[in-house]
């Protein structure tokens, strides 16, 4: 990081009260927002060089979400075998050849393994916390240490912000997983937040209406709604006015076709089967969301641990990782199939993300503690050009020998991506803050 | 043989659920002899006389024991319990024993395949022979042995606890001397296999111990009381709640605080009254209110329904009740709207309707699992009784500032000094209260001077060095490295890290920029009480300036001066000489909120029509559960965290008592399907239970997904659901018009009764059912919505997840509908519920 790129001091653009301008927004509503606008706008580039427009053309992200921190080197970037009985460090599986020639990853990624050309394998990444998760894994959220000033919005909270909705009635922004401040606005306000779900088949909630609500039951509901509503908004009073209109925009979207998308029977078996179980189900309902118009949507793994840990695999944690690592082969190449038969590919990005990795050596019962200082994610589709490796690791995958990327990279890789200038700055109150805390996009993708 | 009356409660008045059995003696210094004693339940004994020691409680002389046999439900004590009571034993006893613990409060049998186990607390030797508070289980595995980590003096009264949690397979206990925990027991899990196994109908005995069924030799010497066994496991502010009333006198109170006389607190707002008549207008100067808001003009006062909703909602949090709202509609007395402030002003509620603000502006952020970044501990418990007692405002922010503990309660202010994870909390503390008191924003001083205002990064730390106490550090991380910067100027930093900062010289013009002014002089020696002298002085307005202001913005919707929380450019007010008027008022009536509320509220500018706000997410909360009589059956707040900093919050009263809910992992097991419900609610609303920063307001935005989530939510399922436990569904039962349920229906919720449009539409959907509404059968049993309760130790095994999502399947179908109503007729009250619940009139405070 130079000297110059200090937070919130940019060359010659420091603003002073007077320039607090606020700018409208381009016509965007969050979730049927009516809100005093926030002020967010681009800092053009003044003294600094002239940056190059953003070079991606993805429309939409999908993070495939491993939480508890994946082992690299027992999936994306093999190593010597070791045994863990013996105490002797390595990987814990062998390795198998992929459609990138002279690449190789865990001999259970094999479907993915076949795919590997449409996508790019990061094995450098690299950050400081490898102690506590919810700390990593709010860095790699929004990119940023948590900070005592500020609460920094997460990636899906940007890139919704940034892009805006693709489509009326889709909400921009989902999350299947537990709801939490990592994945939150932070200080972009509530109208960047996310709808969440932890089942599918129910959809998020609120969508739906209650199980034991009939049709006629709802009817009889909202005509008595609507009457009071009549008189309710008889008094004029702004807010009322407000809630009124928001009730208009939750039943648009309770009778639009999102509440449909929700709909995993209206796929083929087929195609239900491929994907796999639990999770290969919510990636096919992720699919569906992009397909209808969703900006991100998160995905969490498996939010019931299969063996016993998740990928947290401490201890006997290990013993059954591979089960979890045949799901997410499963699921993750029935992704990008399926989005590539659609052609859909190109516009959406996929991003397989962790909060850090594990170390080659195995604790005493067999498992693995937590490496932050080097380990790996993946990208898939977005248009870019894949068929890459980025980075190398050490003989054991403990250091990173050759090209770092930081968290605040893999942030501007991802945002260059989807055509947002990594460059740009929001404004939290008065005060600048770059979207990327110095991040440098991976030009070799573009 | 002698017969104690024992009282058995139905009721508890604090606590969410009733305690099982609360044995209290009626008679004075009833002597226990040697001899077993078996009774059952009699009539409820009378209130023991606070103050009066050693009068009514029962004395045990070493030998003697009271035998109680369980009841057939005491299957349920092999998992969650409490016990709790009084002790005092005497200075001459001895507790050396060869056989672990000598003094017995309380001990429980279990007799199963041929062998008795008991789990004991009582009074042990140390090394030393001095008494500790320990626990013990002689289980079917072995014994396991826990040592109270504190003396206990003698020839006092002491308050102990023993909470069991868990099940036959891994449980935890904890327990209390004093509200403060001593010690911790893991049983069963992988830590050892010894646990408690349900007792069946095996008696447990007080004083003394049990050998096979017989009474055996050494029991407990001292005196015991108010002994209560709850089937739930308690925590600290759940004890305290219970006994603070009667036993406040028990405790020790000879280390009592100079912050705690109010002889000195009277005397000090006298000087505070001299020191303010500086910068106080004349009487004659004074502005009324309502001269300055009305300026001659009418008002337009709203009407009675609109005045109570509005009224209740502001000072007591929630909306009034049917019969609150009948009673003051048909009330003509022209002074009902004066009274009935002065009622609500009066109720514990006014404390409810303050503390959600105060977590707010104070960022008080407890965590319930590992802290992170600016956790502060849970002060929201003495946030609560500061303004239940009305206490003095320049008295709070003193003792918020001193940051004690006092009368052996753990659970006050110096829990806001905690800010974890940040190597200068003093300065972060600092920031939280110069912007509460003062309105001064040093946010960015944390790392760097302010590149717009006249603060620097020295005053800030100055300000730290205060709170701290002492001198301070600068850490290396508050340094930005400015000297590098290519724009030198642009961004300044006036301190280097690691630069010592004392805590001297602070004056308040510094922070108010108004001229040189006395203070009081400090309460106490030490640079914090210096710090509250400095920023509660009287002698400039500007603290009770900033307290008005707030007031009036609660009660207004708008400060006289915006923002409220930062002066920093030295903003004008939208009415200088009514605030300052206000101000002077209030350092004269010592600096009390309720003063200044009433009046505010009496005057016509208030109860005229003012623009509607969207209800808070807790009046929201509060509200939607008033309106049908139903509470929260929340979890207890906490996953028993192997971390100090982490906390247990008590099961939720009202809705201030909700935190963060602690699911960042993503694991099913540790999450809390009930709790979930009001929190998915409360934060669509604006809410947010992670407050690393002090905030003076909520976002206001309306979002679809707010009408979204009360269509459709599993809260709002709850709410409209007739069960056994809803008020609505007593309504309904009784003998009335379907008209008059209509009505009652619309003032339950929206306080008023319905035009009659509304009626006729309401009784169309009724009237078809309601004459045989009534299916003349019994009430359904009522269980508990949930019963899991996450445990960080337990939370990887597979069973816990299992649990959690049963639980979570039970919430999502929700209460069982009630039996005494037919199908039809409850659904339609059901659908009429629904939708006065969700019309836009509800959420809107008039």
């Amino acid at each position: 990081m130079g000297a110059d790129q200090q937070p919130g001091i940019r060359g010659g653009a420091m603003t002073g009260p007077a320039d607090r301008t606020k700018l409208s927004r381009r016509e965007f509503a969050g979730l049927g927002a009516v809100s005093v606008a926030s002020v967010s706008r681009s800092l053009a580039a003044s003294n600094d060089d002239p940056k190059a427009a953003p070079r991606g053309k993805a429309q939409s992200c999908i993070l495939l979400w491993m939480g508890g921190g994946m082992c690299h080197v027992d999936t994306l970037d093999p190593k010597t075998v070791g045994d863990p009985q013996a105490n002797k460090a390595g990987s814990a599986y062998r390795s198998i050849s992929t459609a990138i020639p002279g690449v190789r990853v865990c001999e259970h990624l094999s479907r993915t393994a076949d795919l590997l050309d449409r996508g790019v394998l990061l094995r450098t990444l690299t950050h400081p916390l490898k102690v506590d998760h919810a700390d990593s894994t709010g860095l790699m959220k929004t990119g940023r240490l948590t900070s005592g000033t500020v609460v920094y919005p997460s990636l899906g909270s940007l890139i919704t912000h940034q892009r805006g909705r693709r489509a009326d009635g889709i909400p921009p922004y989902i999350v299947m997983g537990y709801p939490n401040v990592t994945r939150g606005p932070g200080f972009l306000g509530g109208q960047y937040g996310y709808l969440y779900l932890t089942d599918p088949e129910a959809g998020p909630t609120g969508l739906r209406r209650p199980f034991d609500v009939s049709a006629e039951r709802q009817e009889r509901r909202s005509n008595l709604l609507s009457l009071l509503r009549t008189k309710a908004r008889q008094s004029a009073g702004k807010t009322t006015q407000a809630y009124d209109a928001a009730i208009d925009e939750a039943q648009k979207l309770m009778n639009s076709a999102f509440s449909r998308v929700f709909d995993l029977k209206a796929e083929r078996e087929a195609t239900r089967e491929r994907y796999g179980s639990g999770f290969g189900q919510r990636c096919l309902l992720a699919r569906r969301l992009v397909e209808s118009g969703s900006r991100f949507v998160e995905v969490a793994y498996d939010l019931n641990f299969k063996n016993g840990t998740g990928w947290d695999t401490h201890r006997h944690g290990q013993a059954n990782q591979h089960l979890l690592i045949e799901d997410l082969d499963q699921a993750l190449s029935a992704l990008v199939e399926d989005l590539e038969l659609r052609g859909l590919l190109d516009e959406t990005l996929i991003v397989l993300a962790t909060e850090f990795g594990r170390p080659p050596e195995f604790d005493g019962k067999g498992g693995r503690g937590h490496q932050s200082a080097a380990f790996s994610a993946a990208l898939f589709g977005g248009g870019l050009r894949t068929g890459q490796v980025i980075g190398e690791t050490d003989d054991l995958g403990r250091t990173v020998i050759d090209r770092p990327i930081s968290v605040p990279d893999l942030h501007a890789t991802i945002f260059e991506t989807l055509g947002i200038d990594p460059a740009t700055e929001l404004y939290d109150g008065d005060r600048p803050i770059p979207i990327t805390d110095h991040g440098q996009a991976i030009g070799e993708l573009f | 043989m002698v017969i104690l009356a024992v009282a058995v409660l139905a009721e508890s008045a604090v606590t969410a659920e009733p305690p099982a059995w609360h044995f209290r003696s009626e008679n004075s210094s009833s002597a226990i002899r040697a001899g077993s004693v078996l009774f059952s339940d009699l009539n409820p004994g009378q209130l023991l006389t606070p103050g009066l020691r050693n009068l009514g409680s029962w004395r045990f002389n070493g030998r003697g024991s009271i035998v109680y046999a369980m009841p057939s439900r005491s299957e349920g004590f092999a998992e969650n319990f409490t016990w709790e009571g009084f002790f005092r034993s005497p200075a001459s006893n001895t507790f050396l024993t060869e056989t672990g613990i000598a003094d017995r409060l309380v001990t429980q049998f279990a007799f199963d395949k041929g062998t008795w186990t008991r789990l004991a607390i009582g009074l042990v030797a140390d090394k030393k022979g001095s008494p500790r508070l320990s626990v013990e289980l002689e289980g079917f595995d072995g014994r396991s042995f826990g040592l109270g980590d504190r003396i206990v003096a003698a020839d006092r009264w002491h308050h102990f606890a023993l909470v069991h949690e868990g099940t036959a397979s891994a449980a935890t206990i904890r327990w209390f001397l004093d509200y403060r925990q001593t010690g911790e027991l893991f049983l069963g899990g992988q830590s050892n296999q010894n646990t408690l196994r349900p007792p069946g109908t095996a008696p447990f005995t007080i004083g003394a111990r049990l050998r096979t069924g017989q009474v055996v030799d050494r029991g407990f010497d001292g005196f015991i009381d108010e002994l209560r066994l709850s089937p739930h496991p308690l925590n600290v502010d759940e004890f305290l709640r219970c006994n603070d009333a009667v036993f406040a006198t028990r405790l020790d109170t000879t280390n009592q605080s100079v912050l705690d006389d109010d002889g000195l607190w009277r005397d000090r707002h006298d000087k505070a009254h001299v020191l303010s008549q500086r910068w106080a207008p004349a009487g004659s100067d004074r502005s009324s209110i309502d001269a300055a808001l009305l300026a001659g003009s009418e008002a337009g006062l709203i009407n009675d329904a609109e005045f109570l909703r509005r009224l209740s909602l502001t000072i007591r949090g929630r909306i009034p009740t049917f019969d609150e709202v009948s009673q003051f509609l048909s009330e003509s007395r022209p002074d009902k709207r004066t009274r009935i402030i002065d009622r609500f002003l009066a109720s514990p509620e006014w404390a409810d309707s303050q503390v959600g603000y105060w977590q707010d502006v104070l960022a008080e952020n407890p965590s319930v699992v590992f802290p992170t970044l600016n956790n502060s501990g849970a002060f929201r418990q003495w946030l609560y009784e500061s303004f239940r007692d009305n206490k003095p405002f320049d008295q709070f922010a003193t003792e918020l500032l001193m940051m004690e503990n006092r009368a052996g309660r753990d659970d006050g202010p110096a829990r806001f000094a905690l800010a974890t994870g940040n190597d200068a909390p003093m300065a972060m503390r600092a920031h939280v209260a110069v912007k509460a008191f003062a309105a001064v924003d040093l946010k960015c001083a944390r790392c760097h001077d302010s590149p717009v205002g006249r603060f620097r990064q020295a005053d800030l730390f100055l300000l730290a060095a205060y709170l701290n106490g002492g001198s301070l550090t600068v850490p290396a991380t508050s340094v930005a490295a400015a000297g590098k910067a290519k724009q030198p100027g642009v961004i300044t930093t006036s301190l280097v890290s690691g630069q010592q900062i004392e805590p001297v010289g602070l004056r308040a013009h510094w922070l108010t920029g108004e001229a040189e002014s006395d203070s009081l002089s400090p309460l106490a020696s030490g640079a914090r009480a210096e710090l509250a002298a400095v920023l509660t002085s009287p002698g400039n307005s500007r603290f009770s300036d900033v307290i008005v202001n707030r007031v009036w913005k609660r009660l207004f919707g708008e400060g006289l001066i915006e923002p409220v929380d930062q002066w920093n450019d030295s903003p004008q007010a939208a009415h200088p000489q009514l605030l300052r008027s206000l101000s002077a008022e209030f350092v004269e009536s010592g600096y009390d909120l309720k003063s200044l509320a009433r009046h505010i509220l009496n005057s016509d500018a208030w109860q005229r029509q003012l623009e509607g706000r969207l209800m808070s997410a807790e009046q929201l909360v509060d509200s939607l559960f008033v309106a049908v009589g139903k509470d929260f059956q929340a979890e207890t707040l906490g996953v028993h965290a192997t971390d100090p900093g982490a906390v247990q919050l008590p099961r939720p009263r009202r809705a201030w008592q909700f935190a963060a809910l602690p699911n960042e992992r993503d694991r099913p097991s540790l999450g809390m399907p009930v709790s979930q419900t009001v929190v998915d609610v409360m934060t669509v609303f604006g809410w947010n239970g992670s407050r690393q920063q002090p905030r003076s307001d909520r976002e206001q935005t309306t979002s679809a997904l707010q009408p979204l989530l009360m269509f459709n939510g599993l809260m709002s399922q709850r709410i409209v659901r007739l069960s056994e436990r809803s008020a609505v569904t007593e309504s309904c039962l009784e003998e009335q018009t379907v008209e008059q349920l209509a009505d009652r229906l619309f003032l339950s919720v929206l306080g008023r009764k319905p035009d009659n449009d509304e009626r006729r539409s309401v009784v169309t959907v009724l009237a078809p059912a309601f004459e045989e509404r009534c299916t003349g059968k019994p009430p359904r049993p009522i269980e508990p919505l949930s019963t899991f309760q996450p445990d960080w130790r337990k939370h990887l095994e597979p069973d816990q997840t299992r649990l959690m999502l049963a639980a979570q399947q039970r919430v999502a179908k929700g209460e069982p509908p009630t039996a005494r109503l037919t199908n039809d007729f409850r659904e339609r009250i059901e659908d009429v519920l629904w939708a006065l619940i969700n019309s836009p009139e509800f959420v809107v405070v008039p």
